[in-house]
């Protein structure tokens, strides 16, 4: 497959992104390890930089000095992603670290063979439709939990309150601050509210798999909890419920290890046993 | 859209499990499955083993006189994990009724078989109650 990589100017970048939506995947690389690092993004402009929330490994890997790519999967049948390469730096942000990545090149990028079109475009060409395309796109439900999860990782209130139904339901257990259902707008903002209380440095987050139809959606993902030098690392199973309207109805999920997190958030003063799912993302 | 594997293997895997088929039951999973029951009943926590998970299921069954069932609302897989949905429903002595939906996560080994396990409730106060 040749590929057709031109520098492109901001305009066109902006609008491909406009485009793609601000969900997308940031790669890095561990300098020790060479192993790229993937982690799920909300990505927003920042003058002529492109920002997105950072975890402890992001930020490590950024801050090593290594270019970053930024990938997008595709959103119509056409089965183009959109990839952005570029230097970045860590810059702190209000609620933790961000990235900050200055685009360099950026293609729409395709398996060959799928359709007619070329296997890899310069972005300055908007994607053009092929009804023959047979890249299998991801379900709507899955790109809507991924924005949900990245928004409540970010912090973004806004973004996560209008994914959410009005009549949403949480359900978290696992730390009796938290423990218990948040219902409806005011529930949800109570809970953000309480969420932000919690003793934690930083949470980091890989998603894994998210598999989605049109009544339900889970992400299996790790993540990552620091406090000073006391690390936890999780596997969590997020579930959620849609409705009809494709917002997010109902959610909950569970570790691989409540043992652990009783211990990571210190709840010796806490009888484990009445504690159900743990902490972790909504 | 093709169906994944794993989603017809998830059905065979729900059919074996409304017939009780333990053997069955058994093929899905690799020996030292992990295995993560959300929740603050006696039969929640981490475990690991096929033996024990396949216990685990027998005792739902003996608790509810076997009337504990799960339907599928959802069966959902990609290569590397498989999402079921499904809704749980069981009675006990003393008229105790559950009526859950209940969300389960497989991790699925190179060779197929699910090598760790997690379940959870959407309402796990009312899962707590009814196996407490």
């Amino acid at each position: 497959m040749v590929g057709v990589s031109v520098p492109v100017g901001p305009a066109e970048l902006r609008k491909q992104i406009e485009h793609y939506g601000p969900v997308a995947y940031l790669v890095t690389v561990s300098p020790d390890t060479v192993r790229p690092h993937v982690v799920s993004v909300s990505v927003r402009w920042d003058g002529d930089g492109l920002v997105c929330g950072a975890g402890a490994r992001t930020a490590a890997n950024v801050g090593a000095g290594a270019d970053v790519t930024l990938v997008w999967s595709p959103t119509a049948g056409d089965g183009y992603s959109l990839i952005v390469d570029g230097p970045a730096r860590v810059v702190d942000g209000v609620t933790g670290p961000t990235v900050s990545v200055r685009p360099v090149g950026a293609v729409l990028h395709r398996l060959a063979g799928v359709s007619d079109g070329p296997g890899c475009i310069a972005v300055t060409t908007p994607p053009i439709a092929a009804e023959e395309d047979t890249v299998p796109e991801e379900h709507p439900n899955a790109v809507v939990v991924r924005r949900f999860l990245n928004a409540w990782f970010d912090g973004d209130f806004d973004t996560w309150t209008a994914l959410a139904a009005d009549d949403i339901v949480i359900h978290m257990r696992g730390k009796p601050a938290l423990d218990g259902s948040y219902q409806g707008r005011a529930g949800v903002m109570r809970f953000f509210e309480t969420f932000a209380g919690i003793d934690v440095e930083s949470l980091e987050m890989d998603v894994e798999d998210v598999v989605a139809d049109d009544r339900y959606a889970m992400i299996i993902m790790r993540t990552s909890y620091r406090r000073g030098d006391e690390r936890l690392e999780l596997r969590n199973a997020c579930a959620y419920r849609l409705d009809a309207d494709g917002r997010i109805a109902e959610a909950w999920n569970v570790s691989d290890s409540q043992a652990a997190e009783y211990e990571f958030f210190h709840l010796d003063d806490v009888d484990a046993a009445g504690l159900g799912v743990g902490l972790g993302p909504p | 859209m093709i169906e994944h594997g794993g989603v017809a293997k998830a059905k065979t895997f729900l059919e074996a499990y409304a017939r009780g088929d333990e053997q069955a039951m058994g093929d899905f999973f690799t020996d030292d499955v992990a295995w993560h029951v959300a929740g603050a009943h006696p039969l929640s926590g981490d475990h690991r083993g096929k033996d024990e998970l396949l216990a685990h299921f027998r005792q739902r069954l003996v608790i509810t006189n076997g009337t504990y069932a799960l339907a599928p609302e959802s069966v959902m897989a990609t290569d590397h994990h498989t999402a079921l949905f499904t809704r749980a429903t069981g009675m006990r002595e003393g008229w105790r009724a559950l009526d859950v939906v209940l969300a389960h996560a497989f991790t699925v080994r190179s060779d197929g078989l699910w090598r760790e396990y997690w379940v959870c409730a959407d309402d796990q106060d009312a899962e707590d109650a009814f196996w407490s």
